[in-house]
């Protein structure tokens, strides 16, 4: 099989079974939604569940891109892991741009939030994700709410105002959720 | 036909001229924009290999556009600063093209391209230097991103010095994001340094200034009253910025003829902001500062603090608060006559000496929830004059501003023209943020670097 014949038997297979771990680590992220909202990529783990990406579906999705070799993103992850403790229903996905896996799997050992969090790492294939959700810098971190609309997308260091985005917006999903279940 | 055709080759021609390639015009712009930080002997990731820099080319090009890189916090069109190694409107245009034109790589050029910033630096002489926790080491606190920790230098001269220029070498690139230099006075010397030795390890924390963090709790300066009545008091007020350091600075003199006071006596408390979150486990194996000094300057110099000092007890007063959630704009003036009171003051001048005051640099301190912040003048008249506005303000690249041109304020301007400074911040926690010392708390304060033009306009000798 080719390996562009292999990525679409991948992607296909990926719609039919909403979420599906692969012999390599290679796992499908948002499987449900085949719109471009938050599109259908293969994404490849960088921790070692396959099956986490499945706890994503009805949830808000905090995406943040990153590289081994961009010091704000290591930095935001201080900013990023208060905010996720605030907003614990959010999930979290880290996308690695690095060109090379071990490059992000050495940095992530090396960094104490990295680890904690190491299960929500992966490596985009192929930029596939960061092409359609059009992200060129690192770091981005873009907010879906649960039925993956854009809610919040922020690039390069975030500063004081672009925490207070993001976190209205977390914010104003919990409390439109949270209406939702009383209703 | 035969019209057209020649039309259609000279726009084709037109457009081949216009479009931006990478060698030819993106290189040099990073060559002498960028490389300071980014390369090898730098900060960040190297920019050295100009084809590993065109992976980069995405990233770069969006960064230019946003004006997150160079990280150059001031607006343009307000005042021409020293060193300003912002890209100008054209230079921004020529990576816009670039990326729209789907970044274009020409043949490589031959000759050698000349790196401004990164070329070999001015040779400093210096006349003091001091190597901090030298032999030994320093390991930040790697459950926080940041962290602020102080180091005291005792000033080694007996007679009063004027320090004229100042150079730093940071130990570990990797972790030493930016220094601050303040100077404690002499009365003060020992206080500083028995409430930094009461902290375990090297040196003491200190987020918001020379004084330790844990000042910030009311219990503590309690404490400190009971060993040292007034002393809290004499601490606070008798410190100052003297000098700073931050990427890509070489050694440095101070504006010519001006220099800074140092009494004998006196301790320079060097603030290290390391930035661990990139470098985890790496520590400070010694940063070395250099100081050159005159006996005598024609224009003795201060850096003014312009801040209301009340903000800094608001968890009392009340007097600075950020809710949770929300925006609170903050702002402090002061008038000339204040500032050469403060000068003199300090300098240990006569008022009746001081012919003119010339303004030469401002900036703006904020913490973590800064968002934007402005220094400006406002004359007699009420006409305001912007001196520095930070539309989007970063803690990581604060700096100090310095004019190409001084500001002279005549004598009969000092009641009626007021330097005023203003701070925006945003909160996004859930709880309410005070102003204050701690990491948590925030600040608003300009720095100027003042000169007093004195009559007669006699150097002032070392007394």
């Amino acid at each position: 099989m080719t390996s562009r014949a292999a990525k679409i038997s991948f992607v296909l297979s990926a719609m039919l079974l909403l979420v599906a771990g692969l012999d390599d680590g290679r796992v499908a992220v948002a499987a449900v939604s085949d719109d471009d909202r938050l599109p259908l990529a293969q994404l490849q783990s960088l921790g070692h569940s396959d099956g986490y990406v499945a706890k994503f579906q009805g949830k808000p999705v905090l995406l943040q891109f990153w590289a081994s070799w961009c010091h704000s993103c290591s930095s935001i992850m201080f900013d990023l892991d208060k905010l996720l403790k605030l907003y614990p229903d959010t999930d979290y996905l880290a996308v690695s741009m690095d060109e090379e896996r071990d490059d992000a799997l050495q940095y992530i050992q090396k960094h104490a939030l990295y680890k904690k969090y190491n299960d929500h790492f992966f490596l985009d294939y192929d930029k596939i994700l960061a092409t359609k959700l059009g992200v060129e810098t690192v770091p981005t971190v873009i907010l879906f709410d649960a039925e993956r609309n854009e809610v919040v997308r922020r690039s390069g260091h975030l500063n004081s105002n672009d925490l207070l985005q993001l976190s209205a917006g977390m914010k104003s999903i919990a409390e439109s959720h949270s209406g939702e279940i009383k209703k | 036909m035969f019209v057209l055709l020649p039309a259609l080759y000279l726009g084709s021609l037109a457009n081949a001229v216009e479009a931006a390639e990478y060698y030819a015009d993106i290189l040099p712009l990073v060559e002498q924009n960028c490389l300071a930080c980014h390369s090898e002997a730098g900060v960040s990731f190297s920019f050295e290999d100009p084809e590993l820099t065109y992976s980069f080319r995405a990233a770069m090009s969006s960064a230019v556009a946003d004006d997150r890189m160079p990280p150059w916090l001031a607006q343009s069109g307000h005042r021409k600063y020293v060193d300003d190694y912002s890209l100008s409107a054209g230079e921004k245009a020529i990576f816009a093209d670039w990326a729209n034109a789907g970044y274009p790589r020409d043949a490589e050029q031959q000759e050698l391209h000349q790196a401004t910033m990164a070329a070999s630096p001015p040779v400093f002489a210096s006349d003091f230097s001091v190597e901090l926790i030298s032999g030994r080491s320093f390991l930040p606190n790697q459950k926080m991103k940041d962290e602020y920790r102080c180091f005291i230098i005792d000033w080694p001269f007996d007679t009063d010095k004027y320090v004229t220029g100042f150079k730093a070498e940071p130990g570990n690139l990797r972790i030493a994001h930016h220094l601050v230099n303040y100077a404690v006075g002499p009365e003060s010397a020992d206080l500083i340094r028995e409430l930094s030795a009461d902290e375990e390890g090297e040196g003491h924390r200190c987020f918001g200034g020379p004084l330790p963090d844990r000042m910030a709790d009311e219990e503590e300066r309690a404490k400190l009253e009971e060993r040292h009545p007034g002393g809290w008091d004499k601490l606070r007020r008798d410190n100052f910025w003297l000098s700073h350091w931050a990427p890509g600075m070489s050694g440095f003199e101070f504006p010519a003829n001006t220099g800074i006071l140092m009494k004998p006596g006196s301790v320079v408390v060097v603030q290290m902001h390391y930035y661990s979150a990139f470098a985890p486990g790496e520590t400070d194996q010694g940063s070395a500062m250099h100081f050159q000094v005159a006996d005598t300057v024609e224009k003795p110099s201060v850096n003014f603090p312009l801040t209301n000092q009340a903000w800094l007890g608001s968890r009392r007063n009340k007097s600075m608060l950020i809710p949770e959630g929300g925006r609170s704009t903050y702002q402090f003036s002061r008038t000339f006559e204040n500032i050469r009171n403060y000068a003199t003051r300090v300098l240990q001048i006569d008022h009746s000496e001081v012919a003119a005051i010339e303004l030469r640099s401002v900036n703006v301190h904020m913490h973590a929830y800064g968002a934007s912040g402005n220094t400006s003048l406002i004359d007699g008249n009420g006409r305001k004059q912007m001196l520095l506005n930070i539309p989007r303000w970063d803690l990581n690249w604060q700096r100090d501003f310095t004019f190409e041109d001084a500001i002279r304020i005549e004598q009969d301007e000092w009641d009626s023209t007021t330097l005023v400074v203003e701070c925006t911040f945003a909160n996004h926690t859930d709880k309410m943020v005070f102003g204050g010392f701690g990491s948590d708390d925030e600040m608003c304060i300009n720095f100027s670097y003042i000169s007093l033009v004195l009559k007669e306009n006699q150097a002032v000798a070392a007394r």
